[in-house]
């Protein structure tokens, strides 16, 4: 638990208090969009410890689906959904504040 | 205990760094394809070659304006689409996206490119200086939308009017209400978004077409008043006297040309057009005058024996000269035949009263 700015008590994400699902939000934070190829060499995981991360993302709905046609099989393109958005925006917030507290 | 809060501490800092570091590497998505600067970098270099020589196949100068118009239009837009699927395709091949940045980075280059070239036409149809407030006003309209594609902020739109309010006032709007537009646009229409963004936040949420129509009047309003008021001061200012006109061949005969008077110059009258040509390799052998022939009587005020500008045109308003008149030199060339031998070429426009869209 942490406080915020205007005093509130506020939990720390569980699904985002995860180093690895930490890195997948931020990196989508910034660039917008992305395949999961570039999450395997951004990140430096295997293909079945990514898959995981990304499912229990897209199941909380932080994360949407995009899938396109290109060449002979599609692509998937991961995006930051806005509840995802506002989720990692109050994670970070959270993250700081309990770090002035515990300073 | 207190080993136990060192380490929470100590992780979420190594939290927060990891965050910045996996942002930071976000960012730095953005990649210029070779065939990008291939394809550019060709179009570009091979329309500033080639151009010319195309043009000197056709001597009729709206024909070139055409070919120069269609051919850097067709050829840019094609080369952005084509630059923009093969970017898609390379990077799906590599199962790579195309970054958010990199989008909109593309989406301002695509701008520039526009720029350039409404500036370029621009320039053919009226020349720079009649621009050169619209040119401002479209720029600084760009950099709004540039903002805008960066920002949660409804910058864009604003931008867009802008941009759009330049190039109308370039074929629609008169030089004068240019000038007060540019104006209000600046000194009321920036403070007046920074004033809606920061302290009525509420009013721009969606920044719909109402909010935006609002903004406008409360730009264009001042503008007009600016220049309604100007252009009645003007008149005012040279206020034809209260009394009946003289013809040109009365006054002309008249010893008297003290005080003010109209001059009636009657339609079909022929007035010489005297030019002199001078250059570092040319002079002109005598002075010369084209006769042109009124289409429609003016009125002139004329005080102490020297044109005042105020002018009417048959069936219009007093206006003066500096509001309505616009030169447009539409052909100039040299030309060798038998039939005339060595000659020089121009054909000059003038645009008076409402020819003028005032």
């Amino acid at each position: 638990m942490t406080e915020s700015q205007d005093g509130v008590f506020m939990a720390l994400d569980p699904v985002l208090h995860q180093p690895v699902r930490t890195r997948i939000v931020a990196f989508l934070s910034a660039r917008g969009e992305a395949t999961f190829s570039e999450f395997k060499q951004a990140l430096q995981l295997t293909d079945g410890n990514l898959e995981a991360h990304m499912k229990k993302l897209t199941q909380v709905n932080y994360v949407s689906v995009r899938k396109e046609a290109a060449g002979k099989r599609p692509l998937t393109f991961y995006a930051l959904s806005e509840q995802g958005e506002k989720a990692f925006a109050t994670y970070v917030q959270a993250l700081n504040n309990l770090l002035k507290m515990e300073m | 205990m207190e080993q136990v809060q060192t380490k929470n501490h100590t992780e979420n800092e190594q939290r927060l760094e990891d965050i910045r570091a996996m942002m930071h590497s976000g960012h730095k998505s953005i990649r210029l394809e070779l065939h990008s600067l291939v394809y550019w970098g060709l179009t570009g270099g091979l329309l500033i070659a080639l151009l010319p020589f195309i043009f000197e196949q056709f001597t009729d100068y709206w024909v070139n304006i055409t070919i120069f118009i269609s051919t850097t239009f067709l050829a840019l837009t094609a080369v952005a689409i084509i630059d923009y699927r093969k970017t898609q395709n390379i990077r799906h091949r590599q199962e790579q996206s195309v970054s958010f940045v990199q989008k909109q980075i593309t989406r301002i280059w695509w701008m520039l490119i526009a720029t350039g070239l409404l500036l370029s036409y621009g320039m053919v149809f009226f020349g720079g200086g009649y621009m050169e407030i619209s040119m401002w006003v479209f720029i600084v309209g760009l950099g709004l939308v540039i903002h805008g594609l960066f920002s949660p902020q409804p910058l864009n739109r604003f931008g867009i009017i802008m941009m759009t309010l330049a190039v109308l006032s370039v074929f629609a709007f008169p030089y004068n209400f240019t000038r007060w537009l540019g104006a209000s646009l600046f000194a009321v229409g920036m403070p007046l978004i920074g004033y809606l963004l920061y302290k009525q936040s509420g009013f721009l949420k969606g920044a719909g077409i109402s909010q935006l129509l609002i903004w406008m009047i409360c730009v264009s309003v001042p503008a007009y008043a600016a220049f309604t008021t100007e252009n009645a001061l003007n008149t005012l200012r040279s206020a034809p006297p209260v009394q009946d006109s003289v013809m040109l061949a009365q006054y002309l005969k008249s010893t008297d040309q003290r005080g003010t008077q109209i001059v009636s110059i009657p339609a079909g009258s022929s007035i010489p057009f005297k030019m002199s040509i001078a250059g570092n390799d040319i002079t002109d052998v005598s002075e010369y005058s084209i006769p042109i022939k009124l289409e429609k009587s003016i009125d002139v005020v004329v005080k102490d024996g020297k044109m005042t500008g105020m002018h009417r045109v048959q069936g219009e308003s007093w206006q003066s000269l500096r509001s309505s008149q616009i030169f447009k030199i539409n052909a100039l060339q040299v030309d060798l035949n038998r039939q005339d031998g060595l000659q020089a070429i121009m054909k000059l426009q003038v645009l008076l009263g409402k020819g003028n869209n005032d």
